[in-house]
């Protein structure tokens, strides 16, 4: 027969036991939370690593149609077809062009990491060092032309010199380059 | 002796001691519920009669169930009980052997009830109560001894004890063992096995509940990691990732780079507009000719400070030609600027040098930034 003090006692046991349990049931409740969180993070990673990668497909689409391979790319001749003057309506004198530079495209934000891309630089040596030169029959063909080839995704131009004083109206592409991927 | 003994429910009423050692018909037993006790009688929690360690373990065994009578619980909280029947037993058991002890509380002038209890190798085999005349009673020897030879008949060659609270008899077959059984009575508070029960019911469910809620608390926690390893297991056969062998960090920040690259708004884009919004703001100013007109237009050195630094390119500059007036060649630029003003949306000025004379032509050189204005 259990006595009032054994009472208070068993109750009292029960209390504590019972307050224990609920503390490691909340602990370990916590652990797995925290596992499960922890493991939560490493799919939604996946997640959006996997979301990213197929979003990439357009860019890898882009990239292919905006830059041509650089194995098309086997003398100065195939690299002067690439650019095809001729098709915007532009004269250049094929025969004085030469190459001024070639170097490797890197990362806007990290500067060491390459971006995949050749830079090809040329000029029209012999009569101006640091420009190509294209004609055309008149100021708005030429124009005209020097827009169509300049928002080309491959063609790089630094500066555009339309020279008003010769017999036919005659452009300066300065810090003229073609990219190829590699 | 700081108990009374107690075993007739008249005489509780009166009762006042804190201590009391209750026999007689206050208090009802039977092995295993054999016989059940007159209405109102309150259980109590049953007693062993097997003397093992074991037998107290077992759930199974032969217990001596008790029950007291009602009246006797108006003493509960003022008073202090122990059963006879509870110390005879506890004697009985440790002794050895066959033997018998008869006990009880005795009257002097009424009738009242001894207990007979007889043991076996240790066990408590039988258990029942003769009622008795009142010890001044003539009749008391003979019932007495028909007590014992009641015994000795069912039992032969047994030792029988007589215990306290009942005086000696005198018996040539039995032997007084005065108060042997009730030292250290175990006086307890009195309670109903109700009650007792009850008592476990509010720690019961306290503990049940702590039990549900570590169960619950482990149950929700394990489901929420399982779930999570679940969506793992499934992420990880996303074909794109399969096909990648893993996850490329490289290749996604190659082709942001490459995206960011494609889609950078790029000065050489407007070349063709600019110039032609240059040519627009000249073309109709009389006797203006252009010479020559550079997208983004050259940067001058700083020379005043003479360092190196470039200034910021204009947009654009030019130079154009015009025929050398009989006027000043700053009043004819100030003009000029003023008619191409007037004519465009850029704002214009003049560069360093601002003109030189060639032949009959005046040139000047001019800067200027395009939607400016």
């Amino acid at each position: 027969m259990a006595s009032e003090n054994n009472k208070t006692l068993i109750t009292i046991t029960a209390v504590v036991l019972s307050g224990m349990l609920c503390f490691y049931g909340w602990k370990l409740h916590a652990v797995f939370i925290s596992k499960a969180n922890a493991q939560l993070e490493v799919v939604e990673s996946l997640n959006r690593w996997s979301q990213q990668y197929l979003a990439m497909e357009d860019v890898k689409k882009n990239w292919e149609s905006n830059f041509e391979p650089e194995s098309k790319v086997k003398h100065i001749s195939g690299l002067y077809d690439l650019i095809g003057f001729m098709k915007y309506g532009l004269q250049n004198d094929k025969d004085s062009i030469s190459l001024s530079g070639l170097s490797q495209v890197m990362q806007q934000t990290q500067k060491d990491m390459p971006l995949g891309l050749t830079k090809i630089c040329m000029t029209n040596g012999s009569l101006d060092s640091t420009a190509v030169i294209v004609g055309a029959d008149n100021y708005s063909q030429l124009l005209n032309g020097i827009e169509k080839i300049a928002n080309r995704k491959d063609i790089i131009i630094d500066n555009v010199t339309i020279q008003g004083d010769k017999n036919v109206p005659i452009a300066r592409l300065g810090g003229f380059c073609i990219q190829v991927r590699n | 002796m700081d108990y009374q003994c107690l075993s007739a429910s008249e005489d509780i009423e009166a009762f006042s001691e804190k201590k009391a050692l209750v026999g007689g018909n206050l208090v009802f037993f039977s092995i295993n519920r054999e016989q059940t006790p007159p209405q109102g009688y309150v259980e109590q929690q049953s007693l062993n009669i097997q003397r093992t360690f074991t037998s107290r373990l077992r759930k199974k065994t032969d217990k001596l169930h008790v029950w007291l009578h009602p009246t006797l619980l108006t003493l509960k909280g003022k008073c202090k009980i122990a059963l006879t029947i509870e110390v005879y037993l506890k004697w009985g058991l440790k002794r050895e052997g066959l033997h018998a002890l008869i006990g009880g509380v005795e009257d002097k002038s009424k009738n009242f009830l001894v207990d007979v209890l007889i043991f076996n190798k240790n066990k408590l085999v039988a258990i029942y109560d003769r009622e008795l005349p009142g010890r001044e009673s003539k009749r008391f020897e003979s019932a007495a001894q028909s007590v014992c030879e009641e015994i000795t008949r069912s039992y032969p060659g047994i030792d029988i004890n007589i215990s306290s609270p009942l005086s000696d008899w005198g018996q040539n077959n039995c032997d007084y063992i005065d108060g042997a059984p009730l030292t250290n009575l175990p006086f307890k508070n009195l309670i109903t096995l109700n009650s007792q029960k009850k008592d476990f019911i509010v720690p019961g469910l306290i503990s049940f509940a702590g039990v549900c809620l570590f169960g619950g608390f482990t149950w929700h926690g394990w489901q929420a990691y399982s779930d999570a390893l679940h969506q793992y297991e499934i992420t990880k056969q996303n074909p794109v990732i399969l096909q990648q062998g893993g996850v490329d960090s490289y290749y996604i920040n190659v082709m942001t780079q490459r995206r960011l690259m494609m889609e950078e708004v790029r000065k050489q884009d407007k070349f063709s507009s600019d110039i032609r919004q240059v040519l627009d703001g000249i073309r109709g100013i009389q006797d203006v000719h252009v010479v020559e007109v550079r997208v983004p237009g050259k940067a001058l050195a700083d020379q005043h400070s003479g360092s190196s630094e470039k200034q910021t390119e204009p947009d654009v500059s030019l130079s154009i030609s015009t025929p050398k007036k009989n006027q000043s060649s700053v009043d004819q630029l100030k003009e000029i600027i003023t008619n191409i003003s007037s004519n465009s949306r850029y704002t214009i000025r003049s560069a360093n040098p601002a003109w030189k004379d060639e032949n009959d032509q005046r040139i000047f050189f001019l800067e200027g930034d395009l939607n400016g204005k």
